[in-house]
């Protein structure tokens, strides 16, 4: 059976400070995945994440466990890389969006001239992952951490310290851009074919 | 029936659009072929979001935050023993050296005439003015360790000294590092 992620935190806080590579093992790939989202560089995104782990195992005994794991440190994984980009001078992430709830009321858009989608061709993955790699952090972080980690809003809220409209706006707004450049392309492809 | 938006949409999708509303756009969607497209393009878009593949870090990236985090962690005692073995080499050799030329004493004096034998001469001359001053306080005891030292059972307990001596040692200096890091962190 596989241990859970308090079980190693207890082994860790008793003296086992082994056991905490395990935590490290279990979480990094999914934690890099998001800091390479923010950051859009590797070795930022690397650097970021290794004092992030550092951090969180330092501040393992005021783990209050009101949170999982999980939540706790991609809190800790979104602060160090919100510094990041402070000392960038370019972090948008926790500027707060004006409400706008017309936009989320946005009708679905009557595209007269539909291009063929295929929907689970390579294409489509291509350029989805390419519109994501090119799209503003504060929509990529949270885009990130609602479909890859699968957190809730109240995850995201508590990750973040966003208020939850903006959660919101950002993560319509990310889905709207790649729709937008998934049926651009497809149509550009079209006329190709037809021309 | 009011048509969808597409947050609404968004939500029918992720499962957190509000029970009765989700039943109204799933009577609209199952009419709606535009209405099922665009559903279509929404999980597909989210697939391919979650299946965007993982960006991993170097191989080497969980030792290098438990190098962080733990620092001494990889010198294992046999990493300690052999990291310090130089000065273990330099101890020996330096106690290998003494005991010869204790050996070898005023022996090893004799027919002399380069410069590292004189120094040996003047060395054997201090060793028996030495030898020669202390004789009377260890005259008594010198028979009995003399024997001590040719039977068999003595030289077992000068080896057993000798190997004491030596793990004293190696034990000395692998503590102090396997300790001093453990009181460091």
């Amino acid at each position: 059976m596989k241990t859970t992620d308090s079980e190693i935190i207890r082994r860790v806080i008793n003296g086992d400070q082994r056991a905490y590579a395990e935590l490290v093992d279990r979480h990094k790939d999914k934690a890099m995945t998001l800091a390479v989202r923010m950051l859009k560089n590797r070795s930022e995104a690397e650097e970021a994440l290794q004092d992030a782990f550092v951090r969180a195992y330092r501040a393992l005994p005021s783990f209050e466990r009101k949170s999982t794991f999980s939540t706790w440190f991609y809190r800790i994984v979104f602060n160090v890389c919100s510094s990041t980009l402070n000392k960038r001078g370019s972090n948008n992430l926790l500027s707060i969006d004006i409400e706008n709830d017309d936009e989320l009321k946005t009708e679905i858009p009557s595209d007269d001239d539909e291009p063929d989608i295929e929907l689970e061709s390579k294409e489509f993955s291509e350029i989805v992952r390419r519109e994501i790699s090119v799209m503003e952090e504060s929509y990529s972080s949270i885009l990130t951490m609602f479909f890859l980690q699968e957190m809730s809003y109240e995850e995201i809220i508590s990750v973040t310290g966003l208020p939850l409209g903006t959660v919101k706006n950002r993560l319509f707004r990310a889905r709207m851009q790649l729709r937008t450049a998934v049926l651009r392309h497809f149509s550009e492809m079209k006329q190709m074919v037809n021309a | 029936m009011k048509n969808p938006t597409m947050q609404e949409l968004m939500e029918y999708v992720d499962g957190t659009l509000q029970p009765l509303r989700y039943q109204e756009v799933e009577k609209l969607i199952s009419t709606s072929p535009k209405l099922q497209n665009e559903i279509l393009l929404l999980k597909s878009m989210r697939t391919a979001v979650q299946n965007d593949a993982l960006v991993f870090p170097s191989k080497k990236f969980t030792s290098h935050v438990m190098k962080e985090i733990i620092p001494t962690q990889q010198e294992s005692l046999w990493f300690q023993l052999v990291k310090n073995s130089s000065n273990m080499f330099a101890m020996v050799l330096v106690l290998s050296m003494i005991g010869i030329v204790l050996a070898l004493g005023p022996a090893g004096t004799k027919n002399n005439s380069n410069l590292i034998t004189k120094s040996i001469e003047s060395y054997s001359s201090t060793y028996n003015s030495v030898v020669e001053s202390f004789s009377h306080w260890t005259k008594p005891y010198a028979q009995p360790i003399d024997h001590i030292a040719k039977s068999s059972s003595g030289k077992f307990l000068y080896l057993g000294l000798a190997a004491f001596f030596i793990f004293m040692i190696v034990d000395g200096v692998l503590n102090k590092k396997y300790f001093h890091a453990r009181i460091k962190h």
